[in-house]
């Protein structure tokens, strides 16, 4: 996927509430963010109720999305996120989404900086096929499985501590990915 | 702020995947409103995140169901760019005030747990277990010394404390997991309020401590 292109059209519905431009990001990130809650246990059509909510909620937060504050991917990954837990508790959860806003950043992101991000993805993306299978099992199990650590330590037959210090190696090895 | 003691990279996995329970994301938010090393690591576990979505093999999206989307957004409403936020204009972190609904400690209903130590529970989710409140311990005091049934966050939010692991002061962080056993002591002029979340019931080792601990209730 093109994240400059991801990132105009996302300006394009902030704007101008462009729905042509909406229906290129629906296309480019629906089956993906389907495939993902179906990964952690849905089936097709409670996957696709929720991907409602979570394509709704791209679109009406298109204005709050800055992209040099984070990519898109981790911004949908977010919002998929939340409107699971959403969903699946009465009170509404703290939004993390928030935590983007902290820091105070430029206006507008060049496309020189989108291209230095584009690159810092695919190190992301060479660095976690990079990782030990059981670092790469957990942090898959976390992030796409949606597993809590003792849930991992119990799915494994691993002591908590175990878990805990794969992640924290794991986050060592990519963060030097995301850092370059 | 320069800080001391920050959330372990584990926590700030699982906070970015969103698989900690709603107690101890008020408290991992409430650091990151303070810590800009934390929130980097927590951008950064989100951008893991963003990766793996990336490469999932995609899934079909019925037509019916991406038409039904495609109509429904029309009629949404787009929100705007919120103002800047005031960052550090209050004395309390925000996602304390939300999970609260006050802004000020002096407003907080405390309660006498003991001598010393005044605590407000906060509400939790359903289903979720453990201690999630604040605790206020005047200066000199100490807590029993405790080890922890699973995971505790300890926030410092006013005051500071000292015990085996060093120093807390404004905006440090204690993330314990269950092989940590402490004594933490109040220094310092003024009384210490923590935000504190753990999973499960915290174990006192003397027997006086465990009955307090019927009182405290952490």
């Amino acid at each position: 996927m093109d994240e400059h292109r991801l990132n105009q059209l996302m300006r394009l519905v902030a704007l101008n509430l462009d729905r042509v431009a909406f229906a290129e990001l629906f296309d480019a990130l629906a089956p993906r963010v389907k495939a993902s809650m179906m990964k952690a246990g849905l089936d097709s059509a409670s996957a696709e109720d929720l991907l409602q909510d979570v394509m709704i909620s791209i679109w009406t937060k298109a204005g709050l999305f800055d992209p040099a504050r984070g990519s898109i991917f981790a911004w949908v990954f977010t919002i998929a996120r939340n409107a699971r837990i959403d969903k699946a508790r009465r009170k509404k959860p703290v939004t993390s989404l928030e935590l983007m806003e902290w820091d105070p950043v430029d206006e507008s992101e060049s496309s020189e900086q989108t291209m230095v991000r584009a690159q810092d993805a695919s190190a992301l993306h060479r660095a976690l096929k990079t990782i030990s299978p059981g670092q790469r099992i957990i942090i898959e199990m976390a992030f796409v499985q949606e597993m809590t650590q003792a849930d991992i330590a119990i799915k494994l037959s691993l002591p908590l501590g175990t878990v805990k210090s794969r992640m924290r190696l794991a986050y060592a090895h990519l963060r030097v990915a995301l850092e370059c | 702020m320069t800080l001391s003691h920050h959330l372990d990279d584990a926590t700030l996995i699982s906070y970015a995947a969103c698989t900690l329970p709603y107690a101890m994301i008020v408290v991992v938010e409430a650091h990151l409103e303070l810590c800009a090393t934390c929130r980097d690591t927590a951008k950064n576990a989100r951008e893991i995140g963003g990766a793996l979505l990336t490469d999932i093999e995609p899934v079909t999206i019925s037509a019916v169901r991406r038409e039904q989307i495609l109509a429904q957004v029309g009629s949404a409403t787009i929100h705007r760019l919120p103002m800047a936020r005031p960052v550090g204009r209050n004395e309390m972190p925000m996602a304390l005030q939300r999970a609260l609904n006050l802004n000020r400690y002096d407003d907080i209903p405390w309660r006498h747990s003991g001598p010393g130590i005044k605590i407000h529970k906060i509400a939790k989710q359903e289903g979720e277990s453990g201690f999630f409140g604040l605790l206020k311990i005047e200066s000199g005091r100490s807590m029993p010394e405790h080890g922890h049934g699973g995971m505790e966050l300890t926030l410092v939010l006013k005051g500071a404390y000292h015990d085996e692991l060093g120093h807390f002061a404004k905006g440090d962080i204690a993330d314990h997991d269950e092989s940590v056993e402490h004594t933490p002591v109040v220094v310092g002029d003024e009384a210490c309020i923590c935000l504190v979340a753990n999973q499960a019931a915290t174990r006192f080792r003397s027997w006086p401590a465990r009955i307090m601990q019927k009182f405290i209730g952490i």
